[in-house]
Protein backbone atom coordinates (compact mmCIF):
# COMPACT_ATOMS: atom_id res chain seq x y z
CA UNK A 1 0.00 0.00 0.00
CA UNK A 2 1.48 3.27 -1.16
CA UNK A 3 0.64 6.48 0.67
CA UNK A 4 1.05 10.08 -0.49
CA UNK A 5 1.51 13.15 1.72
CA UNK A 6 -2.16 14.09 1.67
CA UNK A 7 -3.25 10.63 2.77
CA UNK A 8 -0.52 10.63 5.40
CA UNK A 9 -1.69 13.89 6.97
CA UNK A 10 -5.26 12.70 7.08
CA UNK A 11 -4.15 9.72 9.12
CA UNK A 12 -1.97 11.58 11.64
CA UNK A 13 -4.83 11.90 14.11
CA UNK A 14 -5.59 8.18 13.92
CA UNK A 15 -1.92 7.39 14.26
CA UNK A 16 -1.69 9.51 17.41
CA UNK A 17 -4.64 7.58 18.82
CA UNK A 18 -3.19 4.25 17.72
CA UNK A 19 -6.24 3.33 15.69
CA UNK A 20 -4.56 2.61 12.36
CA UNK A 21 -5.08 -0.80 10.78
CA UNK A 22 -1.92 -2.91 10.37
CA UNK A 23 -1.77 -2.08 6.66
CA UNK A 24 -2.25 1.62 7.30
CA UNK A 25 0.33 1.51 10.07
CA UNK A 26 2.89 -0.08 7.81
CA UNK A 27 2.28 2.38 4.97
CA UNK A 28 2.31 5.24 7.49
CA UNK A 29 5.70 4.19 8.86
CA UNK A 30 7.08 3.73 5.36
CA UNK A 31 5.98 7.20 4.32
CA UNK A 32 7.55 8.70 7.41
CA UNK A 33 10.86 7.20 6.41
CA UNK A 34 10.53 8.49 2.87
CA UNK A 35 9.17 12.01 3.51
CA UNK A 36 11.00 14.21 6.00
CA UNK A 37 8.36 16.93 5.87
CA UNK A 38 5.55 14.57 6.85
CA UNK A 39 7.72 12.99 9.49
CA UNK A 40 8.38 16.42 11.02
CA UNK A 41 4.68 17.24 10.97
CA UNK A 42 3.84 13.99 12.72
CA UNK A 43 6.49 14.65 15.38
CA UNK A 44 5.13 18.15 15.99
CA UNK A 45 1.62 16.87 16.49
CA UNK A 46 2.89 14.14 18.77
CA UNK A 47 4.75 16.75 20.76
CA UNK A 48 1.56 18.76 21.20
CA UNK A 49 -0.20 15.63 22.36
CA UNK A 50 2.51 15.04 24.96
CA UNK A 51 2.22 18.59 26.18
CA UNK A 52 -1.53 18.24 26.42
CA UNK A 53 -1.11 15.17 28.53
CA UNK A 54 0.84 17.26 30.99
CA UNK A 55 -2.16 19.57 31.42
CA UNK A 56 -2.59 20.52 35.10
CA UNK A 57 -4.61 18.04 37.08
CA UNK A 58 -5.98 17.97 40.57
CA UNK A 59 -4.02 15.54 42.67
CA UNK A 60 -5.80 15.69 45.97
CA UNK A 61 -8.90 17.26 47.36
CA UNK A 62 -9.11 18.66 50.83
CA UNK A 63 -11.16 16.61 53.28
CA UNK A 64 -12.94 19.78 54.25
CA UNK A 65 -14.70 19.76 50.92
CA UNK A 66 -16.46 16.50 51.69
CA UNK A 67 -17.25 17.51 55.24
CA UNK A 68 -18.88 20.73 54.11
CA UNK A 69 -20.82 18.99 51.38
CA UNK A 70 -22.16 16.28 53.66
CA UNK A 71 -23.01 18.86 56.32
CA UNK A 72 -25.08 20.71 53.74
CA UNK A 73 -26.84 17.51 52.79
CA UNK A 74 -27.65 16.70 56.41
CA UNK A 75 -29.02 20.19 56.92
CA UNK A 76 -31.14 19.70 53.81
CA UNK A 77 -29.49 22.73 52.25
CA UNK A 78 -29.72 21.49 48.72
CA UNK A 79 -29.47 24.81 47.09
CA UNK A 80 -27.12 27.55 48.05
CA UNK A 81 -28.98 30.81 47.72
CA UNK A 82 -27.36 33.29 45.42
CA UNK A 83 -26.48 36.47 47.18
CA UNK A 84 -26.86 39.44 44.90
CA UNK A 85 -24.42 42.29 44.92
CA UNK A 86 -27.02 44.83 45.85
CA UNK A 87 -25.15 48.01 44.87
CA UNK A 88 -24.39 46.61 41.43
CA UNK A 89 -27.92 45.34 40.92
CA UNK A 90 -29.54 48.51 42.23
CA UNK A 91 -27.25 50.71 40.18
CA UNK A 92 -27.90 48.76 37.02
CA UNK A 93 -31.65 48.75 37.57
CA UNK A 94 -31.58 52.48 38.20
CA UNK A 95 -29.65 53.09 35.00
CA UNK A 96 -32.02 50.87 33.02
CA UNK A 97 -35.05 52.65 34.49
CA UNK A 98 -33.59 56.04 33.71
CA UNK A 99 -32.81 54.98 30.19
CA UNK A 100 -36.33 53.63 29.69
CA UNK A 101 -37.89 56.75 31.11
CA UNK A 102 -35.61 58.84 28.93
CA UNK A 103 -36.49 56.87 25.82
CA UNK A 104 -40.22 56.98 26.55
CA UNK A 105 -40.06 60.66 27.35
CA UNK A 106 -38.02 61.26 24.23
CA UNK A 107 -40.47 59.40 22.03
CA UNK A 108 -43.42 61.17 23.58
CA UNK A 109 -41.76 64.54 23.31
CA UNK A 110 -40.77 63.85 19.76
CA UNK A 111 -44.33 62.86 18.91
CA UNK A 112 -45.64 66.00 20.51
CA UNK A 113 -43.00 67.99 18.74
CA UNK A 114 -43.88 66.50 15.38
CA UNK A 115 -47.56 67.18 15.78
CA UNK A 116 -47.14 70.56 17.37
CA UNK A 117 -44.66 71.87 14.86
CA UNK A 118 -46.30 70.32 11.88
CA UNK A 119 -43.40 68.35 10.56
CA UNK A 120 -44.28 66.29 7.56
CA UNK A 121 -42.19 63.93 5.66
CA UNK A 122 -43.37 62.91 2.29
CA UNK A 123 -42.30 61.78 -1.09
CA UNK A 124 -44.56 61.63 -4.03
CA UNK A 125 -43.81 59.19 -6.79
CA UNK A 126 -45.71 59.00 -10.04
CA UNK A 127 -46.70 55.59 -11.37
CA UNK A 128 -44.23 55.22 -14.23
CA UNK A 129 -40.83 56.56 -14.87
CA UNK A 130 -40.01 60.11 -15.62
CA UNK A 131 -41.41 63.37 -14.44
CA UNK A 132 -44.91 64.51 -15.01
CA UNK A 133 -45.74 68.14 -15.59
CA UNK A 134 -47.22 70.35 -12.99
CA UNK A 135 -50.86 70.04 -12.47
CA UNK A 136 -52.79 72.84 -11.00
CA UNK A 137 -56.05 72.33 -9.27
CA UNK A 138 -58.83 74.81 -9.21
CA UNK A 139 -58.31 75.61 -5.57
CA UNK A 140 -54.91 77.07 -6.21
CA UNK A 141 -53.08 74.13 -4.75
CA UNK A 142 -50.19 73.07 -6.82
CA UNK A 143 -49.09 69.53 -6.88
CA UNK A 144 -46.13 68.26 -8.73
CA UNK A 145 -44.17 65.16 -9.02
CA UNK A 146 -40.63 64.36 -8.14
CA UNK A 147 -38.26 64.17 -11.00
CA UNK A 148 -36.15 61.69 -9.10
CA UNK A 149 -37.44 58.48 -7.65
CA UNK A 150 -34.73 57.67 -5.18
CA UNK A 151 -33.64 61.06 -4.04
CA UNK A 152 -33.33 62.44 -0.55
CA UNK A 153 -36.29 62.78 1.72
CA UNK A 154 -37.05 66.18 3.08
CA UNK A 155 -38.51 67.09 6.37
CA UNK A 156 -39.74 70.58 6.29
CA UNK A 157 -40.49 72.17 9.57
CA UNK A 158 -41.72 75.67 9.83
CA UNK A 159 -41.25 76.15 13.51
CA UNK A 160 -43.96 78.05 15.34
CA UNK A 161 -44.99 79.66 12.14
CA UNK A 162 -48.37 81.25 11.97
CA UNK A 163 -49.89 82.12 8.59
CA UNK A 164 -49.70 85.83 9.27
CA UNK A 165 -46.07 85.67 10.19
CA UNK A 166 -45.31 83.47 7.27
CA UNK A 167 -46.87 85.87 4.81
CA UNK A 168 -45.14 88.86 6.32
CA UNK A 169 -41.79 87.19 6.46
CA UNK A 170 -42.01 85.96 2.93
CA UNK A 171 -43.04 89.33 1.65
CA UNK A 172 -40.29 90.99 3.64
CA UNK A 173 -37.74 88.65 2.16
CA UNK A 174 -39.20 89.26 -1.24
CA UNK A 175 -38.90 92.97 -0.68
CA UNK A 176 -35.21 92.65 0.06
CA UNK A 177 -34.79 90.59 -3.07
CA UNK A 178 -33.88 87.38 -1.30
CA UNK A 179 -36.87 85.48 -2.62
CA UNK A 180 -37.96 85.35 -6.22
CA UNK A 181 -41.37 86.50 -7.30
CA UNK A 182 -42.15 83.10 -8.68
CA UNK A 183 -41.85 81.55 -5.27
CA UNK A 184 -43.93 84.23 -3.58
CA UNK A 185 -46.60 83.84 -6.19
CA UNK A 186 -46.68 80.13 -5.92
CA UNK A 187 -46.47 79.88 -2.16
CA UNK A 188 -48.74 82.75 -1.23
CA UNK A 189 -51.01 83.52 -4.13
CA UNK A 190 -51.54 80.24 -5.92
CA UNK A 191 -52.07 78.34 -2.74
CA UNK A 192 -54.89 80.59 -1.67
CA UNK A 193 -53.08 81.91 1.34
CA UNK A 194 -53.48 85.42 0.02
CA UNK A 195 -56.87 85.01 -1.52
CA UNK A 196 -58.95 87.81 -0.15
CA UNK A 197 -55.99 89.79 0.99
CA UNK A 198 -56.01 93.22 -0.49
CA UNK A 199 -52.64 94.55 -1.36
CA UNK A 200 -52.46 97.51 -3.60
CA UNK A 201 -49.44 96.20 -5.51
CA UNK A 202 -51.09 92.89 -5.98
CA UNK A 203 -53.77 94.44 -8.15
CA UNK A 204 -51.17 95.28 -10.73
CA UNK A 205 -50.29 91.64 -10.96
CA UNK A 206 -46.71 92.38 -10.17
CA UNK A 207 -44.62 92.66 -7.12
CA UNK A 208 -42.03 94.87 -8.78
CA UNK A 209 -43.03 98.03 -6.97
CA UNK A 210 -42.63 96.31 -3.71
CA UNK A 211 -39.00 95.33 -4.23
CA UNK A 212 -36.39 97.42 -2.54
CA UNK A 213 -38.85 100.07 -1.48
CA UNK A 214 -39.41 100.43 2.20
CA UNK A 215 -43.06 101.35 2.17
CA UNK A 216 -46.06 100.78 4.33
CA UNK A 217 -48.11 97.92 3.15
CA UNK A 218 -51.56 97.14 4.47
CA UNK A 219 -52.01 93.44 4.54
CA UNK A 220 -55.47 92.19 5.23
CA UNK A 221 -55.77 88.59 5.99
CA UNK A 222 -58.84 86.62 5.09
CA UNK A 223 -61.35 85.53 7.65
CA UNK A 224 -60.19 81.96 7.56
CA UNK A 225 -56.59 81.37 6.87
CA UNK A 226 -55.56 77.85 5.96
CA UNK A 227 -53.45 76.18 8.51
CA UNK A 228 -51.61 74.21 5.89
CA UNK A 229 -50.80 74.22 2.24
CA UNK A 230 -49.07 72.09 -0.27
CA UNK A 231 -46.71 73.70 -2.71
CA UNK A 232 -44.26 72.46 -5.24
CA UNK A 233 -40.73 73.59 -4.74
CA UNK A 234 -37.46 73.14 -6.46
CA UNK A 235 -34.32 72.32 -4.59
CA UNK A 236 -33.15 75.90 -4.88
CA UNK A 237 -36.37 77.18 -3.44
CA UNK A 238 -36.16 74.78 -0.59
CA UNK A 239 -32.74 76.10 0.18
CA UNK A 240 -33.91 79.66 -0.12
CA UNK A 241 -36.61 78.96 2.44
CA UNK A 242 -33.90 77.86 4.80
CA UNK A 243 -31.84 80.91 4.08
CA UNK A 244 -34.51 83.39 4.87
CA UNK A 245 -35.13 81.99 8.27
CA UNK A 246 -37.85 79.45 7.87
CA UNK A 247 -36.50 76.66 9.91
CA UNK A 248 -36.11 73.61 7.74
CA UNK A 249 -34.98 70.81 9.96
CA UNK A 250 -34.34 67.22 9.18
CA UNK A 251 -34.50 64.08 11.22
CA UNK A 252 -31.84 61.44 11.44
CA UNK A 253 -33.04 57.90 11.65
CA UNK A 254 -36.12 58.61 13.68
CA UNK A 255 -39.02 56.37 12.89
CA UNK A 256 -42.48 57.17 14.11
CA UNK A 257 -44.92 54.63 12.76
CA UNK A 258 -48.01 56.24 14.22
CA UNK A 259 -47.20 59.50 12.57
CA UNK A 260 -46.57 57.77 9.29
CA UNK A 261 -50.13 56.61 9.04
CA UNK A 262 -51.45 60.02 9.95
CA UNK A 263 -49.29 61.76 7.45
CA UNK A 264 -50.43 59.41 4.72
CA UNK A 265 -54.07 60.12 5.35
CA UNK A 266 -53.52 63.79 5.62
CA UNK A 267 -51.47 64.03 2.50
CA UNK A 268 -53.82 61.84 0.54
CA UNK A 269 -56.60 64.25 1.26
CA UNK A 270 -54.50 67.11 0.03
CA UNK A 271 -53.37 65.55 -3.19
CA UNK A 272 -55.91 66.22 -5.95
CA UNK A 273 -57.90 63.31 -7.23
CA UNK A 274 -56.43 63.74 -10.67
CA UNK A 275 -53.34 62.05 -9.33
CA UNK A 276 -55.22 59.36 -7.56
CA UNK A 277 -53.34 56.61 -9.28
CA UNK A 278 -50.10 57.90 -8.06
CA UNK A 279 -48.71 56.22 -5.06
CA UNK A 280 -48.01 58.43 -2.14
CA UNK A 281 -45.31 57.17 0.06
CA UNK A 282 -44.35 58.59 3.36
CA UNK A 283 -40.82 58.10 4.30
CA UNK A 284 -39.53 58.78 7.71
CA UNK A 285 -36.16 58.85 9.22
CA UNK A 286 -33.94 59.81 6.37
CA UNK A 287 -31.32 62.43 6.50
CA UNK A 288 -31.31 65.74 4.80
CA UNK A 289 -28.25 67.17 3.23
CA UNK A 290 -28.06 70.28 1.18
CA UNK A 291 -25.72 68.76 -1.32
CA UNK A 292 -28.35 66.16 -2.11
CA UNK A 293 -30.77 68.74 -3.34
CA UNK A 294 -30.37 68.81 -7.07
CA UNK A 295 -31.08 72.29 -8.45
CA UNK A 296 -33.42 70.93 -11.09
CA UNK A 297 -35.34 68.66 -8.75
CA UNK A 298 -38.81 69.56 -7.57
CA UNK A 299 -40.42 68.62 -4.32
CA UNK A 300 -43.78 68.69 -2.82
CA UNK A 301 -43.60 70.65 0.33
CA UNK A 302 -46.29 70.57 2.88
CA UNK A 303 -46.29 73.59 5.05
CA UNK A 304 -48.43 73.43 8.10
CA UNK A 305 -49.08 76.35 10.32
CA UNK A 306 -49.26 76.04 14.01
CA UNK A 307 -52.70 76.72 15.34
CA UNK A 308 -52.85 79.53 17.78
CA UNK A 309 -55.00 79.28 20.85
CA UNK A 310 -58.06 81.57 20.63
CA UNK A 311 -56.63 83.93 23.24
CA UNK A 312 -53.69 84.79 21.00
CA UNK A 313 -55.64 85.24 17.82
CA UNK B 1 -44.23 -12.12 14.34
CA UNK B 2 -41.49 -11.26 16.78
CA UNK B 3 -42.92 -10.33 20.14
CA UNK B 4 -41.88 -6.96 21.42
CA UNK B 5 -39.78 -7.49 24.46
CA UNK B 6 -38.85 -4.65 26.73
CA UNK B 7 -35.83 -5.87 28.53
CA UNK B 8 -34.28 -4.15 31.49
CA UNK B 9 -30.64 -3.73 30.79
CA UNK B 10 -28.47 -5.50 33.30
CA UNK B 11 -26.12 -3.24 35.21
CA UNK B 12 -22.91 -4.64 33.92
CA UNK B 13 -21.11 -1.32 33.59
CA UNK B 14 -20.24 -1.00 37.24
CA UNK B 15 -18.37 -3.37 39.57
CA UNK B 16 -20.46 -4.96 42.33
CA UNK B 17 -19.18 -2.70 45.11
CA UNK B 18 -20.13 0.36 43.08
CA UNK B 19 -23.56 -1.11 42.37
CA UNK B 20 -24.03 -1.65 46.08
CA UNK B 21 -22.94 1.89 46.80
CA UNK B 22 -25.35 3.24 44.20
CA UNK B 23 -28.20 1.22 45.68
CA UNK B 24 -27.52 2.64 49.15
CA UNK B 25 -27.34 6.16 47.76
CA UNK B 26 -30.61 5.62 45.93
CA UNK B 27 -32.14 4.67 49.26
CA UNK B 28 -31.16 8.10 50.57
CA UNK B 29 -28.23 6.96 52.71
CA UNK B 30 -26.08 10.06 53.25
CA UNK B 31 -23.18 8.00 54.65
CA UNK B 32 -23.15 6.03 51.42
CA UNK B 33 -23.19 9.26 49.46
CA UNK B 34 -20.23 10.47 51.49
CA UNK B 35 -18.41 7.34 50.37
CA UNK B 36 -19.37 8.08 46.81
CA UNK B 37 -18.05 11.62 47.17
CA UNK B 38 -14.79 10.33 48.61
CA UNK B 39 -14.47 7.94 45.72
CA UNK B 40 -15.22 10.41 42.93
CA UNK B 41 -14.33 13.84 44.26
CA UNK B 42 -10.93 13.94 42.58
CA UNK B 43 -12.52 12.78 39.36
CA UNK B 44 -15.12 15.56 39.50
CA UNK B 45 -12.55 18.16 40.49
CA UNK B 46 -10.45 17.26 37.48
CA UNK B 47 -13.39 17.47 35.12
CA UNK B 48 -14.39 20.85 36.46
CA UNK B 49 -10.87 22.21 36.68
CA UNK B 50 -9.88 21.16 33.20
CA UNK B 51 -13.08 22.20 31.47
CA UNK B 52 -13.63 25.40 33.41
CA UNK B 53 -10.03 26.56 33.48
CA UNK B 54 -10.67 28.72 36.54
CA UNK B 55 -9.31 27.33 39.82
CA UNK B 56 -11.30 29.83 41.84
CA UNK B 57 -14.61 28.34 40.76
CA UNK B 58 -13.73 24.67 41.04
CA UNK B 59 -14.80 23.93 44.57
CA UNK B 60 -18.20 25.61 44.35
CA UNK B 61 -18.87 23.95 41.04
CA UNK B 62 -17.89 20.57 42.45
CA UNK B 63 -20.26 21.02 45.38
CA UNK B 64 -23.14 21.88 43.10
CA UNK B 65 -22.36 18.92 40.89
CA UNK B 66 -22.38 16.50 43.83
CA UNK B 67 -25.68 17.96 44.99
CA UNK B 68 -27.10 17.37 41.54
CA UNK B 69 -25.77 13.83 41.66
CA UNK B 70 -27.40 13.30 45.05
CA UNK B 71 -30.72 14.60 43.80
CA UNK B 72 -30.76 12.58 40.61
CA UNK B 73 -29.06 9.34 41.59
CA UNK B 74 -32.47 7.71 42.07
CA UNK B 75 -32.93 8.02 38.33
CA UNK B 76 -29.63 6.31 37.56
CA UNK B 77 -30.54 3.02 35.88
CA UNK B 78 -27.07 1.61 35.43
CA UNK B 79 -27.19 1.74 31.64
CA UNK B 80 -23.75 3.30 31.63
CA UNK B 81 -20.84 3.38 34.01
CA UNK B 82 -21.22 5.65 37.01
CA UNK B 83 -18.19 7.63 35.86
CA UNK B 84 -19.79 8.36 32.51
CA UNK B 85 -23.02 9.41 34.18
CA UNK B 86 -21.19 11.67 36.63
CA UNK B 87 -19.11 13.10 33.81
CA UNK B 88 -22.28 14.00 31.90
CA UNK B 89 -23.74 15.78 34.92
CA UNK B 90 -20.49 17.61 35.58
CA UNK B 91 -20.11 18.67 31.96
CA UNK B 92 -23.69 19.93 31.81
CA UNK B 93 -23.08 21.94 34.94
CA UNK B 94 -19.86 23.41 33.55
CA UNK B 95 -21.63 24.38 30.34
CA UNK B 96 -24.48 26.09 32.16
CA UNK B 97 -22.01 27.74 34.51
CA UNK B 98 -20.10 29.16 31.56
CA UNK B 99 -23.32 30.46 30.04
CA UNK B 100 -24.30 32.15 33.29
CA UNK B 101 -20.85 33.60 33.72
CA UNK B 102 -21.11 35.14 30.29
CA UNK B 103 -24.32 36.89 31.27
CA UNK B 104 -22.57 39.21 33.67
CA UNK B 105 -23.38 36.81 36.47
CA UNK B 106 -20.14 37.64 38.15
CA UNK B 107 -21.02 41.28 38.37
CA UNK B 108 -24.33 40.73 40.09
CA UNK B 109 -23.90 37.56 42.13
CA UNK B 110 -21.52 37.27 45.02
CA UNK B 111 -19.57 34.07 45.39
CA UNK B 112 -21.32 32.04 48.11
CA UNK B 113 -19.95 32.47 51.59
CA UNK B 114 -18.41 29.29 52.87
CA UNK B 115 -19.74 27.57 55.94
CA UNK B 116 -17.81 24.81 57.72
CA UNK B 117 -15.85 25.39 60.86
CA UNK B 118 -15.69 29.12 60.54
CA UNK B 119 -13.11 29.43 57.81
CA UNK B 120 -13.06 29.77 54.08
CA UNK B 121 -11.13 27.64 51.70
CA UNK B 122 -8.51 29.08 49.51
CA UNK B 123 -9.22 27.01 46.46
CA UNK B 124 -6.71 28.65 44.20
CA UNK B 125 -3.70 28.02 46.39
CA UNK B 126 -4.73 24.56 47.45
CA UNK B 127 -5.35 23.51 43.87
CA UNK B 128 -2.24 25.24 42.65
CA UNK B 129 -0.20 23.40 45.22
CA UNK B 130 -1.70 20.12 44.17
CA UNK B 131 -1.32 20.65 40.48
CA UNK B 132 1.30 18.79 38.51
CA UNK B 133 3.49 20.78 36.20
CA UNK B 134 6.02 18.59 34.47
CA UNK B 135 7.40 21.30 32.25
CA UNK B 136 10.85 21.66 33.67
CA UNK B 137 12.59 24.19 31.53
CA UNK B 138 11.48 27.69 30.72
CA UNK B 139 10.93 26.81 27.07
CA UNK B 140 8.83 23.81 28.01
CA UNK B 141 6.83 25.92 30.40
CA UNK B 142 6.26 28.57 27.78
CA UNK B 143 5.11 26.00 25.28
CA UNK B 144 2.90 24.24 27.80
CA UNK B 145 1.29 27.54 28.77
CA UNK B 146 0.81 28.47 25.14
CA UNK B 147 -0.89 25.16 24.40
CA UNK B 148 -3.14 25.48 27.44
CA UNK B 149 -4.08 28.98 26.29
CA UNK B 150 -4.83 27.79 22.77
CA UNK B 151 -6.97 24.94 24.08
CA UNK B 152 -8.90 27.30 26.35
CA UNK B 153 -9.63 29.56 23.41
CA UNK B 154 -11.08 26.78 21.28
CA UNK B 155 -14.82 26.69 20.89
CA UNK B 156 -16.50 24.36 23.43
CA UNK B 157 -17.28 21.90 20.64
CA UNK B 158 -13.60 21.17 20.10
CA UNK B 159 -12.24 22.01 23.52
CA UNK B 160 -14.43 19.43 25.22
CA UNK B 161 -13.41 16.51 23.02
CA UNK B 162 -9.75 17.46 23.11
CA UNK B 163 -9.72 17.63 26.90
CA UNK B 164 -11.56 14.32 27.14
CA UNK B 165 -9.29 12.59 24.70
CA UNK B 166 -5.85 14.06 25.30
CA UNK B 167 -5.94 15.12 28.92
CA UNK B 168 -8.38 12.72 30.48
CA UNK B 169 -7.56 9.99 28.00
CA UNK B 170 -11.12 8.78 27.54
CA UNK B 171 -11.91 6.36 24.74
CA UNK B 172 -13.91 7.30 21.69
CA UNK B 173 -16.93 5.31 22.86
CA UNK B 174 -16.96 6.91 26.27
CA UNK B 175 -16.67 10.39 24.80
CA UNK B 176 -19.45 9.59 22.36
CA UNK B 177 -21.65 8.40 25.21
CA UNK B 178 -20.98 11.45 27.34
CA UNK B 179 -21.63 13.86 24.50
CA UNK B 180 -24.49 11.87 23.00
CA UNK B 181 -22.95 11.82 19.53
CA UNK B 182 -21.62 9.11 17.23
CA UNK B 183 -18.07 7.81 17.37
CA UNK B 184 -17.46 9.16 13.87
CA UNK B 185 -18.43 12.63 15.06
CA UNK B 186 -16.08 12.31 18.01
CA UNK B 187 -13.22 11.29 15.74
CA UNK B 188 -13.76 14.12 13.31
CA UNK B 189 -14.05 16.67 16.14
CA UNK B 190 -10.83 15.43 17.70
CA UNK B 191 -9.03 15.64 14.39
CA UNK B 192 -10.34 19.14 13.77
CA UNK B 193 -9.41 20.22 17.30
CA UNK B 194 -5.89 18.90 16.83
CA UNK B 195 -5.57 20.73 13.54
CA UNK B 196 -6.75 23.96 15.15
CA UNK B 197 -4.24 23.66 17.97
CA UNK B 198 -1.50 22.76 15.54
CA UNK B 199 -2.25 25.86 13.45
CA UNK B 200 -2.10 28.16 16.45
CA UNK B 201 0.82 26.78 18.41
CA UNK B 202 4.21 28.04 17.42
CA UNK B 203 6.45 24.97 17.48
Amino acid sequence: MKMDCQQFRKLISDALDGTLTPEQSEAFARHRNECRSCDREFLKQRRIKLYLQSFPTVREVDEAFRRELVARLRRGEMRRPHVLRLPAVAGTLAVICLLLIGILFGIKTYHQYLFREGIFIARFEPPGAGAEPYEQSGQGVQVGVLTRTDGPIYVLNLLQLRPEEFVIRLLAKYQTGEVREELVRRVLVDTGLLEGVRLHWLEQDSFQQFIGRPQRAEIIFPQALPDRLVVMMSGDELLSLRRFGLDVVYAFGIYVPQLKANVSDELRQLVPRTLQNAELIDLLGSSFQEKEIAPDASFITLIRFAKLPPSQR
Amino acid sequence: MVPLVIAQKVDSFNPPEVQALIARCQAGDIDAFEELVARYQKYVFNIVYQHLGDPGEVEDAAQEIFLRIFKSIRRFRGTSSLETWIYRIALNYVRSFCRRRKLLGRLFVQPPARTGEGHSFDVVSSLAADTLDPAATAEHRRLAEEIVEVVNQLSPLYREVLIMREIQELGYEEIAEILGVSIGTVKSRIKRARDLVRQKVNL
